[in-house]
């Protein structure tokens, strides 16, 4: 029997992985730590995807360093493949940020959906004016609505900025010492973070102001040793 | 006589001098199924020959962190609705020469006194089975202090839930709306009426979006504020079949009008299968809907005239 009414489809679930590939990722193997985790944890993205039946994972990528340009367009998990970068140049967040704000306008989003789940992975100070592109993004209704995460890749990074970019009092960046420590946080957001925005749950409407109505599990611990290299 | 028919079984007899039928069901969403957690949708109805008035209710039980007895919440919210709505439309039989005189007690009164039910039978459900030790551990481990605050001022933000009725009688169909969830009215010339649903509005400066799973909710202070109340008369608009569904089925489709084709779509098959053939389906439509769509739970109610 055909199912009564139209077409029926999954809801869009957009993942963005917003990369700082700035001259200082060059230093101690941070870029290629990068490359390797993100590449490494694709199979269990898209395994996680397989699993989340309710949405659609459709995953990009965007790179900043002198300017910022989309390395990979919205494809579907099953195709997704990461394409190495490299690292040289400024650090223009602030270019990467309004270029997210221009695909997080509707359209091409829809007025009713899911969140976007931004990733931001950074190891320094932006070069550019962040803060406007910061405004841009959040003056987008899903660049407010988004989940946004952030990763430090070593002490070094500004903790303030990307904490402005999740702009959450109950969430903060979590902070990658080590090249173990990257891969753990980047498979922590690649599946839980992942499967977590696609669920969310019925909440009442005088709530919004309180927070999200996706429930963000706990990021893995943070691993520290004496072998700490950023 | 009141007959209370059970959810989602063959057979409900029909009602009234039109031989209005009621029916429905409720499944568990697919992503639900897999995570072992149980249904927090509810449908419920009451129908009356002697008093020719039938009352069908759906309702969605939020089921996030902060309701975590919701699924609770759903049910008291269809089975107060239905015995508050039937005893007050058995009683004043609204006619074109009575409609003024009710009409406010219909818009306000009714709503009003639907949130004061509710929050009675919840304060009732509360007082019986007080929360546990486990279900607060639970919701102090995932919330801040500022939602324990909340539970504490307001215990019954455990059960929240939206609620969709629709009362028909001899000459009218009354509906009542809180939160999320559809409506659909199709007439004797296949016409479909959506009454609730809101176009979002750009307001020159920013963009409405609405983030899947924000809606208004009987928990919420003066939530009977927030009622979306409908009367059509039949002299103006003669109904073959009413629809209510919860939100799970509208988000299961790629685009409204998809979910608006419902309207026919049901129609038909009641017209050409009957509604033993659409009872002995329904079940299995809502789970390869859920499973295909929203994932979400998913309850569909109906009212159907037949067309002989």
């Amino acid at each position: 029997m055909t199912l009564p009414g139209g077409e029926i489809s999954k809801r869009e679930l957009h993942f963005i992985w917003i990369v700082d590939c700035s001259g200082s990722m060059r230093d101690d193997g941070k870029i290629q730590s990068l490359n390797y985790a993100i590449r490494e944890a694709i199979p269990h993205m898209q395994r996680e995807s397989e699993n989340n039946i309710q949405a659609d994972l459709l995953i990009s990528a965007l790179k900043f360093s002198t300017g910022a340009q989309w390395i990979i367009p919205p494809t579907q998990a099953k195709n997704f493949k990461w394409t190495d970068i490299e690292a040289k140049g400024h650090t223009d967040l602030g270019q990467a940020l309004v270029l997210l704000s221009e695909v997080l306008h509707v359209p091409p989003m829809t007025e009713r959906g899911l969140p976007p789940v931004l990733v931001l992975l950074s190891d320094g100070q932006p070069t550019d004016d962040y803060e406007g592109g910061l405004e841009k993004l959040l003056r987008e209704p899903w660049g407010k609505k988004a989940i946004r995460i952030s990763i430090a890749i070593g002490e070094d990074a500004n903790m303030n900025v990307l904490e402005k970019f999740i702009a959450d009092n109950e969430r903060s960046p979590l902070l990658a010492r080590n090249p173990e420590a990257l891969s753990n946080y980047i498979r922590w957001v690649s599946t839980v973070v992942q499967s977590a925005s696609a669920r969310p749950k019925s909440q009442q409407k005088d709530y919004e102001s309180l927070g999200s109505n996706v429930d963000i599990p706990q990021p893995p611990e943070s691993i520290s040793s004496a072998a700490d290299v950023w | 006589m009141l007959t209370i028919d059970p959810v989602g079984l063959v057979g409900s007899e029909p009602f009234g001098k039109n031989g209005w039928i009621l029916n429905g069901a409720s499944v568990v969403g697919a992503s639900h199924y897999n995570m072992g957690v149980e249904n927090q949708d509810s449908i419920y109805w009451i129908q009356s020959n002697k008093n020719d008035v039938g009352i069908l209710a759906v309702a969605d039980g939020h089921g996030s962190k902060f309701h975590f007895r919701s699924n609770i919440g759903s049910r008291i919210a269809t089975k107060t609705a239905a015995k508050m709505l039937y005893n007050f439309f058995s009683e004043y039989q609204v006619n074109s020469t009575t409609i003024s005189s009710v009409k406010d007690v219909i818009r306000y009164s009714l709503p009003k006194r639907l949130v004061k039910n509710w929050n009675d039978n919840v304060k009732s459900h509360l007082l019986r089975y007080p929360f546990s030790h486990s279900e607060l551990t639970k919701f102090s481990l995932n919330n801040n202090s500022s939602f324990l605050q909340k539970l504490h001022t307001n215990p019954h933000i455990a059960y929240g839930s939206t609620l969709l009725t629709a009362v028909l009688t001899k000459n009218y169909i009354f509906i009542f709306q809180l939160g999320d969830g559809n409506i659909l009215i199709v007439d004797e010339n296949r016409n479909i009426l959506s009454p609730f649903d809101k176009k979002l509005q750009y307001d020159g400066h920013e963009q409405n979006i609405l983030p899947l799973n924000f809606t208004n909710s009987l928990c919420m202070d003066y939530s009977w504020l927030e009622f979306d109340v409908g009367a059509y008369a039949h002299v103006d608009m003669v109904p073959r079949l009413v629809i209510l569904s919860t939100d799970g089925y509208l988000n299961s489709f790629k685009n409204e009008s998809g979910f608006y084709k419902l309207g026919i779509d049901y129609l038909d098959i009641l017209d050409n299968y009957g509604v033993e053939y659409l009872q002995s389906k329904l079940q299995n439509i809502l789970k390869e809907t859920s499973l295909k769509g929203s994932g979400d739970d998913i309850s569909l109610g109906y009212i159907y005239k037949g067309s002989h």
